[in-house]
């Protein structure tokens, strides 16, 4: 019997994680979006200075504190920016409801600051505008805008539930296939809002590689062939395809290892070869955008690293949307990284800015492993 | 030896007298029928048709009968198969709306339960009725009668249907969601999945479900003496070569059974015995194709997903 040991190398420092669980269950970001919505309690709460001190690096981030103190006399911001050793005496902003009075503007959100514009790499392919994805009453994915370009991969990343694969599905509109989703704001395929593309058009231009491999029950060769048969009167024959299937199956650097036998059961095959033999028929249409739902993570490291490879390999006749769970995959293959959490776009900029110098702190925990 | 219950002791003691007690049977049945069969089966029954005759030796054999239920089995098969299929097909990727839905599933639930002489009785009074002549033979005066191979197939489609909507639809169910999405993903219509992607992954639930139907359709008596007319020889309606075969009254090997059994005019044991004993070939070697083709198709596909019979 060997003893699993607890890769403990894998988590960063702990140094700015808060021990209070209310800390990371009283959300800043719900505050973020333009008003207070709750006061920030963590500022006055009482404890030791160190708690205290963990509780205002950590717990809130820089802009929060700005949004919060913004609205506070001269004097308290005065204060405050003397030091955090003053914080227990600061006075949390409180907020008066007058019905009759008009609306106050809210400054936009400061969070964005955090939200660059790096120039893309090739021409733009999929604009997002103010994008919000609900499913029922509940909200998922909260008005993120995003530019995804052709020759470049961007990764998706963030905790589990924050709505990186939502966002993702909507991008060819998978997401219509559950019944109560709902989705406002524009994507744009080329200037062209997906809604008023056919459905069958926009996902052969935007393609999409799952989870899970997912072959279908049939042949290498049939697999491939089904996603290039046109919904036309007429099949095309096998002879007209072939040359088609070998290329989309050779790109995804499949071919030398299945060409022999094109005939053979795809469900048979290893599940790198699976997960390649998908890439293949998505990319055997010849798509713009590849849409990629955490491809790697049901595969062995050697398997990941040749998809790793091959996304490389794809980024530069296609954009590559990718979502991941693995930082060091994102590292290893995004150009342009976005951060998500709880349906927010937190962070996004190229990779290096984004691990090296995330200006956002919920990045920087995130990212160092504190949290997710 | 491990304590056990004495209660789990007799279970475990009746699961297996119950499952050899099955056996057993079985294996009686065919053994039986096989020693009688090879007693009274000679090669010219099979070939020679039934004659009208007082003695057994020129009452001939039973080559209309046989042809009867191949008949029978085909038409009921080829209206029952798109019928069961597109059904459950519809059921399991549209079923919307729920009512209808509902409505669906509970009306084939019925037919599966209808005694198949109350549909025999139904399909009789359907195609008696005057506008449906042209489908059965009618008598010297010109009144229909609802007698023939296609009204009798068409009602023989009605029981092969439960079986082979169940199947399939069980089959398209335990599909994975995910091989769906991945045909959407590819840009691909839900009728284009269902005709490329699902249908042939469940093509060995639809030949277990086909097979099932066919046994009804092979085993079933009622039908054929109701609405086939049972008449001794297949007689053509008219000369047209197949039309007229298929407008006109025959009989099964079922009903063959019957009436050479002691309980029939024939009283020609031997004879039904021969006969019934073709009767079990027929529906063991149609388990043994329904078998093959599974695993055939399992091995073609590497899909392990279907039902086996």
């Amino acid at each position: 019997m060997t003893k699993t040991r607890f890769p403990t190398n894998l988590i960063g420092p702990m140094e700015n994680v808060t021990m209070n669980p209310d800390d990371t269950l009283a959300d800043p970001w719900n505050a973020i979006g333009g008003e207070l919505t709750r006061e920030p309690r963590d500022l006055v709460r009482g404890g030791s200075p160190e708690e205290l001190r963990g509780a205002a690096h950590a717990g809130l981030p820089e802009e929060l504190r700005r949004a919060a103190h913004a609205g506070l006399p001269e004097e308290l911001r005065r204060v405050n920016n003397a030091g955090s050793e003053a914080l227990r005496d600061v006075v949390p902003p409180v907020r008066t409801i007058v019905v009759d009075r008009p609306p106050v503007p809210v400054a936009p959100p400061l969070e964005r600051e955090a939200v660059r514009s790096p120039a893309g790499a090739g021409p733009e392919r999929l604009t997002l505008r103010d994008v919000s994805i609900y499913y029922g009453a509940k909200q998922a994915v909260n008005s993120v805008s995003l530019s995804i370009h052709q020759g470049e991969v961007l990764a998706l990343i963030g905790p589990s539930g924050c709505g990186k694969t939502s966002l993702l599905r909507t991008l060819n509109r998978l997401t219509e296939l559950t019944p109560s989703a709902a989705r406002s704001g524009s994507v744009l395929l080329d200037g062209e809002e997906v809604h008023a593309l056919q459905d069958t058009k926009l996902r052969s231009r935007v393609a999409m590689v799952f989870q899970q491999p997912n072959p279908f029950p049939m042949s290498i060769f049939d697999n491939v062939a089904f996603a290039l048969r046109e919904q036309s009167r007429k099949r095309p024959r096998r002879r007209e395809l072939e040359p088609l299937v070998i290329d989309a199956l050779r790109r995804a650097g499949l071919y030398e290892e299945v060409g022999e036998d094109l005939d053979r059961p795809a469900l048979r095959l290893s599940g790198g070869q699976q997960q390649r033999l998908c890439i293949a028929r998505a990319i055997a249409q010849r798509p713009e955008v590849l849409l990629m739902d955490e491809p790697c993570s049901a595969l062995d490291p050697i398997s990941t690293s040749v998809i790793e490879d091959l996304i490389h390999e794809l980024r530069r006749e296609l954009a590559v949307v990718i979502v991941t769970h693995n930082l060091a995959q994102a590292q290893r293959v995004a150009d342009k990284v976005a951060f998500m959490y709880l349906g927010d776009l937190v962070e996004y900029g190229t990779a290096a800015e984004v691990f090296e110098q995330p200006r956002a702190e919920r990045t920087r925990d995130y990212v160092r492993g504190t949290f997710g | 030896m491990r304590e056990w219950r004495v209660r789990d002791r007799i279970v475990l003691v009746a699961a297996w007298a119950m499952g050899l007690g099955l056996c057993l049977v079985t294996g009686a049945i065919v053994i039986y029928m096989g020693v009688r069969g090879f007693q009274y089966l000679r090669p010219d029954l099979l070939v020679s048709r039934p004659q009208v005759s007082s003695s057994q030796a020129g009452s001939g054999g039973f080559l209309d009968p046989l042809i009867g239920t191949a008949a029978l089995t085909a038409i009921g098969l080829a209206v029952a198969l798109p019928l069961g299929v597109c059904s459950a097909a519809w059921i399991v990727e549209y079923g919307r709306p729920a009512l209808l839905a509902r409505l669906v599933e509970s009306a084939i639930e019925i037919v599966a339960g209808t005694p198949d002489v109350v549909i025999a009785i139904f399909g009789l009074t359907i195609f008696e009725m005057g506008i449906l002549g042209p489908l059965s033979s009618s008598s010297e005066s010109g009144v229909v009668t609802g007698h023939s191979f296609i009204a009798a197939g068409a009602t023989m489609s009605l029981i092969a249907l439960p079986p082979l909507y169940a199947a399939t639809r069980d089959g398209l169910q335990a599909v994975p969601a995910h091989i769906r999405e991945a045909a959407f993903a590819l840009g691909k219509t839900r009728i284009a999945t269902i005709r490329r992607v699902l249908l042939p992954a469940v093509r060995s639930n639809i030949a277990t479900g086909a097979t099932l139907g066919i046994s009804r359709i092979v085993g079933d008596t009622a039908i054929v003496i109701v609405v086939l007319g049972e008449s001794q020889r297949n007689e053509p309606a008219s000369g047209v070569p197949l039309l007229g075969f298929l407008r006109g009254t025959g009989s099964s090997l079922t009903s063959y059974v019957y009436d050479n059994s002691p309980a029939g005019e024939g009283n020609a044991a031997g004879k039904a015995y021969a006969a019934a004993f073709v009767l079990l070939l027929f529906v063991l070697a149609l388990n043994a194709l329904v078998g093959l083709i599974s695993r055939a198709h399992a091995r073609a596909s590497g899909f392990e997903g279907g039902a086996r019979l």
